[in-house]
């Protein structure tokens, strides 16, 4: 026996086409976003996928997309749990702002350094900042000192830790079959835990939006015996096409 | 103080086609307008909700998230407790209303009764919740083959004192989205209603009823939403 987790990257955002630098920005999923959610849900039940409890971020655009999932594999009913640990990376004062109209105020290296290095800070948010996350009702019950201002990807992934060892983790390892759907970077760090990818590693690691990150893990050690996504991504249909060619030829 | 908003669940197929569909997991049509209308009104009153509370039935849930989402509150805690589903209605679930007037000539007297109900699925009937994996963690001698309106009641009652309490001493607000009979329930035991009275209840699709509660004095004011 082994235990299952699937991991989803939330659907495309109106910010994403945008290309805007989005954070904890609460954006809307794009049609094309919500389409993604839909058909990673009939996906994940037309592959017999079931689900014990649910995990995503406090953010829209993660929330909405395992909501369209859950509606698309009519697997509504199961517990949902939403927890700011699983949020996106702060990007502290970027947030909000035009990644062409960034790199004018601070230059191309700059902007490269802040979204390419693994420890350096965005510019940090003051309290008075209306994007002060202290100040948003749904972080009332999150000491404030602990809220990010702006986070490097280093921040992100300690963020991401201690709530990996303490409740996701405990739940994966109790039996439950757990869908988590998050963002890029809470989720590279998931993935960082779970594969031991190192630091200068990580932030080349691209995971797709709406395609279910299939892992089959070894009871007990939480080994990766197997791992997949679940849709097949262009790249991927090509090669596919080209094994059904071979086959149809039998090329050994 | 705080406030209970009472949201009885958006249409369903078998809603239009007027089926009784008790515990079976019909989902919600595509047009969700009156839902999104509510979603409207709390966010024009800036409402704050602290909790949101639904049947694990996909109706009532997908009726919560629509109105959360038009709300920008997506983020609400939300629980989904099986207490609140609708009445088990026994053998007649998926009938329509005609066809069930051929088992049950008095079907009306049975629903519309507080203690009167149809026959039972048989345990092996897949009907039977104990077939279903979101029911598992219920203890098998609750989960019911049929269900009267004081069944409902009982298991609605429980609900509101392990759950619906605590949350309420804290002055939360809640969003409850349920169904005709466990919304009923709710009204009775807030507002002491009868037996006569409660059955007599009639709530419609997307109906939104709003309690205010003073967790001290017990005091309850009902409204509509607006």
């Amino acid at each position: 026996m082994a235990y299952t987790l699937v991991l989803v990257r939330h659907g495309e955002s109106v910010w994403n086409q945008l290309d805007k630098f989005t954070g904890w920005t609460d954006v809307e999923l794009s049609a094309n976003g919500i389409q993604e959610a839909k058909s990673a849900g009939v996906a994940l039940s037309q592959n017999g996928f079931e689900f014990d409890v649910a995990y995503t971020s406090m953010l829209d655009r993660a929330i909405d997309t395992l909501q369209y999932a859950l509606e698309g594999a009519h697997m509504t009913w199961i517990p949902v749990i939403k927890n700011w640990h699983l949020n996106e990376r702060h990007y502290g004062g970027l947030q909000g702002k035009d990644k062409t109209d960034a790199v004018e105020e601070f230059g191309e290296y700059q902007v490269k350094v802040w979204r390419r290095a693994f420890s350096i800070r965005p510019p940090l948010l003051s309290e008075y900042d209306p994007r002060y996350p202290a100040s948003d009702d749904r972080y009332e019950d999150v000491p404030p000192d602990k809220l990010p201002i702006g986070e490097s990807l280093k921040d992100t992934l300690d963020r991401v830790a201690p709530y990996w060892e303490s409740e996701l983790k405990p739940a994966i390892l109790s039996g439950k079959k757990l869908i988590i759907v998050a963002h890029g970077n809470s989720l590279r760090a998931l993935i960082k835990f779970l594969d031991n990818i190192s630091d200068d590693k990580i932030i080349d690691l691209e995971i797709p939006t709406g395609n279910p990150l299939v892992y089959s893990l070894e009871e007990s050690t939480l080994k990766v015996l197997k791992k997949y996504y679940l849709l097949e991504s262009p790249t991927q249909d090509k090669v596919s096409i080209f094994n059904k060619i071979k086959n149809f030829f039998k090329i050994k | 103080m705080s406030r209970i908003i009472l949201v009885r669940h958006g249409e369903s197929k078998w809603d239009q086609e007027s089926r009784y569909i008790g515990w079976n997991d019909v989902p919600l049509l595509s047009n969700r307008e009156d839902l999104r209308h509510i979603g409207n009104i709390l966010l024009n009153q800036r409402a704050d909700i602290d909790l949101i509370i639904t049947s694990v039935l996909e109706r009532s849930i997908v009726s919560a998230w629509t109105i959360m989402n038009n709300m920008y509150h997506s983020w609400i805690t939300e629980i989904h407790d099986w207490r609140l589903n609708p009445r088990h209605y026994g053998v007649v679930q998926g009938l329509t209303y005609q066809e069930t007037l051929l088992k049950y000539p008095n079907i009306d007297d049975i629903t519309l009764s507080w203690d009167k109900m149809v026959d039972p699925v048989g345990l092996d009937n897949k009907q039977h919740p104990r077939h279903d994996r979101r029911y598992a963690h219920v203890s098998p001698d609750k989960l019911p083959a049929v269900e009267s309106f004081k069944d409902v009641y009982t298991r609605v009652e429980e609900f509101i004192l392990d759950t619906l309490m605590p949350a309420l001493s804290k002055n939360h607000n809640i969003l409850i989205v349920a169904h005709q009979d466990s919304i009923a329930s709710i009204l009775k035991y807030f507002k002491n209603l009868s037996v006569e009275e409660v059955v007599k209840i009639d709530i419609v699709l997307s109906q939104a009823i709003v309690l205010d509660y003073e967790y001290n004095t017990g005091k309850v004011v009902q409204s509509i939403l607006e």
